[in-house]
């Protein structure tokens, strides 16, 4: 069985990418009412965090394509601007800065899980030539059968997303559950690089290279913003 | 009971009365300056960012593909640092003096002109887009 996918006179992509950010923030905001952040706080950090992840997102996106005039959205540049719009306001509130970011984190691969709908139905990020079972199978000018890729990261994400509100829940030390979903979130995306279309079948592409870049920017920026606003310390 | 106090202290009643009203007056002006000083600074961020916004698009349409592409990656990164930043300080504002009347109504036009913008950005391109679909050629 193969899924085909039509050409469409207008792409939904960017219309789909900005509901899975809007659907990934209405979870992060469920999970701090949860961890009992204050109102003002969840506005405020939703406020920020969503200026930069989409500013982030289209710079990223901006400096790493070749045409002057495309306009997309990169998801490694969105997540590094995610983590660096809660850091900033866990330092300007202090308002149980670590609930706040764990949230976030646990919904990160939620926003990417659903976004990938986007890459689906607009044919980028898609698989190798392959012509098994629900191979995807676009028209047009690019067209061609390729492996499920999209498919295989929307499942994978929202599977990372049901572990990570398990384990969001079940430890205390919210700061190690979110070290260890960023580790699980770079060693998923980096595996999952092998499928696409542009790895070069090297052992490690320069995409790869990019996700290993983006997953240690992400652990240094945490440790640093925990040193900042001294997580983790006795009080004196 | 506060009028007898008065009478019996030594102190002068005027400078009484001067002094503990003027603390929290002075306060609240520093608590403003200091707001209003993080508006300023962010409102200079965000129209830095329209302007550099513009040069984005100048070096789209007037150069050729090397120092075009080579300036619009300098300025969407100087327009992305000064937006984002300007959003932290007009939040910061907020934050901390939450009295403050011009980071409220700086916050709400912030939202604004970026709600506008978002609108127009898919507009055009949902209009570009519906041209290029229902383009006829002859010949």
């Amino acid at each position: 069985m193969k899924i085909y996918i039509p050409e469409l006179a207008w792409s939904p992509y960017g219309l789909l990418v900005l509901s899975s950010v809007a659907i990934g923030f209405a979870a992060a905001v469920y999970l701090m009412r949860k961890s009992g952040v204050t109102k003002n706080t969840i506005r405020y950090t939703c406020l920020l965090t969503a200026v930069f992840t989409v500013t982030n997102s289209v710079v990223v996106n901006r400096l790493m394509n070749e045409d002057p005039g495309a306009l997309g959205f990169s998801g490694l540049g969105a997540v590094v601007g995610m983590i660096l719009g809660v850091l900033i306001s866990g330092l300007i509130f202090r308002d149980k800065p670590e609930s706040v970011m764990a949230s976030f984190i646990a919904t990160a691969p939620l926003m990417y899980g659903l976004a990938k709908s986007g890459c689906l139905i607009g044919g980028c990020c898609h698989g190798k030539e392959y012509e098994g079972p629900l191979a995807i199978v676009y028209s047009g000018a690019n067209g061609g059968s390729y492996f499920p890729a999209q498919i295989v990261d929307m499942a994978v994400f929202i599977a990372m997303f049901a572990v990570n509100l398990i384990l969001v829940k079940k430890m205390k030390n919210k700061l190690t559950a979110i070290y260890v979903i960023l580790a699980a979130l770079t060693v998923v995306r980096f595996l999952l690089e092998y499928l696409k279309y542009y790895h070069d079948g090297s052992l490690i592409a320069s995409g790869q290279v990019s996700v290993l870049i983006a997953g240690a920017a992400s652990v240094v920026l945490v440790t640093v913003w925990k040193f900042l606003l001294g997580i983790g310390k006795e009080p004196a | 009971m506060e009028n007898r106090i008065l009478e019996n202290n030594p102190l002068q009643p005027e400078t009484v009365t001067n002094e503990i009203p003027a603390k929290p007056q002075d306060d609240t002006a520093a608590r403003k300056s200091k707001a209003n000083l993080l508006c300023y600074i962010s409102l200079s961020l965000f129209i830095a960012t329209i302007l550099l916004f513009t040069g984005t698009c100048l070096f789209f349409i007037l150069f050729d593909y090397d120092i075009g592409h080579f300036g619009m990656k300098i300025t969407s990164i100087l327009g992305s640092f000064s937006y984002e930043a300007s959003w932290v300080l007009v939040i910061v504002a907020r934050a901390k003096y939450r009295e403050n009347k011009f980071a409220k109504k700086l916050l709400i036009i912030y939202i604004a002109i970026t709600v506008t913008a978002a609108v127009i950005l898919i507009a055009y391109i949902a209009y570009c887009l519906y041209t290029c679909a229902t383009c006829y050629m002859p010949g």
